[in-house]
């Protein structure tokens, strides 16, 4: 008797989910209202009056950075081409799933696939054989191992080396860093870090004491320094260049709960969300890097190609370094 | 006397008719899926497309090769927490054995030792060493990503420049279907005719029913648990093969939630996590819906944080139901 209640509530509930999702067909992880545009559709792109599919696999969603590159370029899409139907899958920061989310987009018969994704070598079997599909490939702030239509993000690289000019500048070209790496085997990580250190070899005083990947994540920023300022002593650190933002934060929350806050650590950091120009602002954060999120481009170079637009395969987009000096004309405009 | 009879004739036929339901009943998760599978059919077309099928199955035989090894030590009584642990550990151990030129074939038998040494080390603690399985597994599943992690520095380990190419495994097909999905079936018809037809088989359900009276009925609780252990991780390591040639890189976090899932698909298929009931047949229905349903969310849309809730429900009212069920027996 009790299993046939229980199946009779998984069925209904499900049924309501499902009812529910097909009214909100092209979702954005936040409570969006339905566009005017996506009809209660059912499956195919011919009856919703949709005439591109187009699959969009996140990485991770544990991140304002990746939940802001989701959500505006859904919702430029939703705006300007209402011809658009977007699928987002999340790929829960692992890689297997992502692969899996995007052989799920590729049954479903997308029209191109725009993906950021978590690594670079795990996803580059599975986006060679969408290229074979003839389904072009749109790689947005991470690139893959394999060619791909286009890619769309900023340059890492300069963007380490330009940290580590600045760094330079700022102690004398003598200091000792602490680096904290994001998620390792993404070209964001390889790259900020490889930029980072070629632009160090030219300062023979200037090197990293340790470093740690802790995966573009507050908390284990935070863990990692904490240990770090147990191994090294007051006046050991003098810097400490954080991939992103986050990581930068929960460095920041270490050193502030170590009581050592006036040691004059200088905090790198890499994004430029709002709380990170706060931080510059009010002194603790020395300044970050900021790093579009790739949006609307993303969804503005699909369109261009599925109509047929040739564009160049690799888009590059500007960076800006913002620090006290030129802190407010940025504030409020972060992520 | 002849009401009697009549009533006696209705009793028998009412039982023959309940008996039949109540087997139906005990897989009333096969009516779930036949009910979604088929208002998914209707709503969404491209649910019922063969690729989004094939998919789908592919998806089932990957989470369920360790999911048949979670059965077995559920099965008894116990819990496997490490077997995400051993998938990275054997992921990267076997990723870097090709980047050195090891033969494929070798490292990947090498691959599959570690993870039987891996379910070896769980099961010596469990029964001689008597600790809680909860805590050994635990104490494994900490110890061993740290291994994996420690031994990849923490970075994916691709094997691109040795020349090596084990991409059939994961990613090719036999006659269309994936060839994950035969390796599955033969893991599944294996462990089904073990449980039900060997002694084995029998020792595992009787001591997950009473550890004790086993044991005083003569089966060698030890050897039967240690060896459950080991299979677990072997079939651990089988689906970490599977799964590095899926991706062409062995990660130190592959795998990671990969017991969850496990003992998700287990418990809903009717496996009891307090031991002695349930069955592979169980867990290959257990696999299929969360499979379906992960599948559906994607393809309708749904926004992927509600997709986290509904699996969540789903897991906890299968374990709520399963709970009642044993208070009722």
């Amino acid at each position: 008797m009790k299993k046939r209640v229980f199946v009779l509530l998984l069925t209904v509930v499900f049924a309501f989910v499902m009812l529910a999702g097909c009214s909100n067909n092209t979702t954005s992880p936040a409570a969006s209202k339905p566009a005017e545009t996506s009809s209660g559709s059912s499956g195919s792109s011919d009856s919703s009056g949709k005439k591109f599919k187009v699959g969009l696999s996140q990485a991770t969603m544990n991140h304002p950075f990746r939940v802001a590159m989701v959500e505006e370029n859904v919702n430029y899409a939703k705006e300007h081409y209402p011809e658009m139907e977007i699928i987002v899958t999340d790929g829960n920061n692992d890689s297997a799933k992502q692969v899996s989310d995007v052989e799920d987009l590729i049954a479903q018969g997308i029209d191109a696939l725009i993906i950021s994704p978590l690594t670079a070598e795990a996803l580059t079997d599975v986006c060679a054989k969408a290229m074979e599909k003839g389904i072009p490939v749109i790689t947005l702030d991470r690139n893959v191992n394999t060619e791909v239509t286009t890619y769309i993000g900023a340059e890492n690289k300069p963007m380490g080396v330009a940290s580590a000019k600045l760094l330079a500048e700022m102690t004398n070209k003598k200091a000792r860093i602490i680096e904290i790496q994001g998620t390792a085997g993404a070209s964001a990580t390889i790259d900020r870090h490889d930029g980072f250190v070629e632009e160090l070899a030219n300062y023979p005083e200037m090197k990293i004491i340790a470093e740690q990947y802790c995966d573009y994540l507050r908390e284990n920023a935070m863990k990692f320094m904490e240990d770090m300022l147990q191994r090294f002593g007051p006046g050991e650190i003098d810097a400490v260049y954080a991939h992103n933002d986050e990581m930068a934060l929960g460095a920041l929350e270490a050193i502030r709960a170590a009581g050592r806050e006036n040691e004059g650590i200088i905090l790198i950091g890499m994004d430029g969300t709002e709380v990170a120009f706060e931080a510059i602002k009010n002194g603790s954060m020395a300044f970050t890097v900021v790093y579009p999120y790739c949006a609307p481009e993303g969804v503005q170079y699909t369109y261009k190609i599925l109509n047929g637009e040739k564009v160049d395969k690799r888009i590059v987009l500007d960076t800006a370094i913002v620090s006290a000096e030129n802190i407010d004309e940025w504030l409020g405009k972060g992520l | 006397m002849e009401n009697t009879q009549a009533v006696s004739v209705k009793y028998s036929k009412m039982e023959g008719l309940k008996k039949s339901f109540d087997k139906l009943k005990n897989y009333g998760i096969l009516w779930v899926l036949l009910v979604i599978v088929l208002i998914a059919s209707i709503i969404q077309p491209e649910f019922i497309k063969f690729s989004n099928i094939v998919n789908i199955i592919r998806q089932i035989a990957i989470n369920g090769i360790i999911a048949v090894g979670m059965t077995f030590v559920l099965l008894t009584g116990g819990i496997d927490l490490s077997v995400g642990a051993t998938v990275g550990v054997v992921a990267v151990s076997v990723a870097m054995l090709f980047q050195k030129g090891v033969n494929p074939a070798l490292a990947m038998a090498i691959g599959l030792l570690i993870g039987a040494l891996i379910g070896f080390i769980n099961g010596l603690g469990i029964t001689k060493g008597k600790i809680v399985p909860f805590i050994m597994t635990l104490g494994t599943l900490t110890a061993f990503r740290g291994l994996a992690l420690y031994i990849a520095n923490g970075s994916p380990q691709s094997w691109r420049n040795s020349g090596v190419n084990i991409k059939f495994l994961g990613q090719g097909d036999i006659l269309a279907i994936p060839v994950p999905v035969y390796i599955f079936l033969g893991v599944l018809i294996m462990a089904h005719i073990i449980l039900k037809f060997t002694t084995f088989g029998r020792s595992v359900y009787a001591i997950g029913d009473s550890r004790e009276a086993a044991r005083l009925s003569g089966i060698n609780v030890v050897k039967t648990e240690w060896m459950v252990y080991t299979l677990s991780g072997f079939l651990a390591a089988l689906s970490s093969l599977i799964l590095i040639s899926r991706l062409s890189v062995g990660e130190p976090t592959a795998g990671e939630g990969a017991e969850l899932d496990a003992i998700a698909m287990s418990v809903i298929g009717g496996t009891s996590v307090s031991g002695g009931v349930g069955g592979v047949v169980g867990t290959l229905l257990g696999a299929t819906l969360l499979s379906v349903i992960a599948n559906l969310l994607n393809i309708i849309g749904i926004s992927p944080f509600i997709q986290r809730i509904v699996k969540g429900a789903i897991i906890v009212f299968a374990v709520l139901l399963d709970t009642k069920q044993k208070k009722t027996k």
